[in-house]
């Protein structure tokens, strides 16, 4: 098997559960395919050397560290060939979209940790190892986060009944 | 919380089908980021130093046993010393410099670069030193990039001037500047397309003292447009006119 067709394997077969992570990363689906396009685009190009690891958990590392970075390099308007269908509404951009909401609210290194930690169920040296820094930042910032979320949360059924 | 929040997470990130893995377009597009790179980066940065560019950009050379013997004579307007600087700039990156002395006999189209490796050239091909000597096709189109070599030039600044052709300004007594298309180099490598050149003289001979010439390279594949130009800057300062080419040991 060729390096591409090998790389077209992995694609067909890791695109939808990475999409998924992306879009809890980036809380938005069309920004989610962007952000993953991107990273996979850039696998591509050191596919020879990231084959023979564990290109999955590379990709992570790409998705969460390139959603970090990824609005700093971005310009607010990106050109497309194919404008939004007006007529499909997004499920997941729901206005009563509690948990949406609350992890879209959090620090975009946090939101990270909360899903590698419980949506990928990684340990926290696997976090810490993925985002580049120690177990103890994880903690400290995986514990600022869940407080967080439970904040938002709890005020949201308060907020509705207003 | 925790036990329910794994679970929350899933039928967040399920609420939204993914779309179909565009696996050609990602192909495609990483076929293209990875031909830019080789292209600005493997043509032209590795390519633009001196002596690594041959090297890099013919890996599989053999190894030979040593280069033929220079041969030349000592002329007063072809045989010269030289000190070579070149510089590759590109945004992003440190400025990456080779300096090199030596010495050319530009009637035999043939001398040597010392620095960061040795270089001989011969006509259009050359040999470069590393560890073995390895001999390399078109070296001089590789050191060059469109450019005039050291094996291009001589004392007489009229006839480098025709060499280069294009538009000549001159500044005062002792300076001209010239735009001029560069020249042809040997197929997959990246080059310039024109050449900015300044032409320094000596006052009191009137001989080239030294040459500037700057170019932007460009990747051998026009269709693919490069984001971070590698500007390729060759200062050449000639002195010692009428000596012959010795060669060190090496």
């Amino acid at each position: 098997m060729s390096d591409t067709e090998d790389y077209a394997a992995f694609v067909a077969a890791a695109w939808n559960r990475h999409f998924r992570t992306a879009v809890l990363l980036t809380g938005d689906p069309h920004r989610a395919e962007e952000l993953l396009q991107d990273c996979l685009v850039r696998l591509y190009v050191r596919w020879r050397r990231v084959a023979s690891g564990d290109p999955d958990a590379y990709l992570r590392r790409m998705l969460a560290n390139g959603n970090v970075s990824w609005w700093r390099r971005r310009r607010r308007e990106t050109l497309t060939d194919r404008p939004p269908e007006a007529t499909t509404a997004d499920p997941a951009a729901a206005p009563d979209d509690e948990l949406r909401r609350a992890l879209l609210a959090l620090p975009r290194q946090q939101r990270a940790i909360v899903v590698l930690r419980h949506y990928e169920d990684l340990t926290e040296r696997a976090v810490a190892d993925l985002l580049g820094c120690s177990v103890g930042t994880v903690k400290n910032q995986h514990h600022r986060a869940m407080k967080r979320l439970r904040e938002t949360l709890s005020r949201a059924p308060e907020e509705a009944t207003r | 919380m925790n036990t329910e929040l794994p679970e929350a997470l899933r039928a967040l990130a399920e609420r939204t089908p993914p779309p179909a893995a565009p696996v050609e377009e990602l192909v495609r597009r990483g076929r293209r980021t990875r031909r830019t790179r080789a292209a600005a980066l493997g043509g032209a940065v590795v390519a633009a130093s001196v002596a690594v560019t041959g090297v890099a950009l013919v890996p599989d050379a053999p190894d030979t046993v040593a280069p033929p013997a220079l041969i030349s004579s000592s002329d007063p307007v072809t045989t010269f010393k030289v000190n070579a600087t070149y510089t590759l700039n590109q945004k992003g990156r440190t400025p990456h410099v080779e300096r090199y002395v030596g010495a050319f006999d530009s009637a035999h189209h043939t001398g040597y670069l010392r620095g960061t490796q040795e270089v001989r050239l011969f006509g259009k091909d050359g040999y470069v030193k590393r560890g073995k000597w390895k001999k390399v096709n078109d070296l001089f189109d590789a050191v060059t990039r469109g450019t005039l070599s050291p094996a291009d030039l001589n004392a007489d600044s009229r006839a480098v001037l025709r060499a280069l052709g294009g538009k000549v300004v001159r500044v005062n007594a002792t300076t001209f500047t010239v735009t001029a298309p560069a020249r042809p180099v040997a197929a997959g490598l990246a080059a310039g397309k024109r050449i900015e050149a300044t032409l320094v003289l000596d006052p009191a001979t009137k001989r080239l003292k030294k040459i500037t010439q700057t170019t932007v390279l460009t990747g051998p594949e026009p269709a693919i447009a490069d984001r971070t130009p590698v500007h390729f800057v060759a200062e050449i300062e000639l002195s010692a006119y009428g000596t012959p080419v010795v060669l060190p040991n090496s």
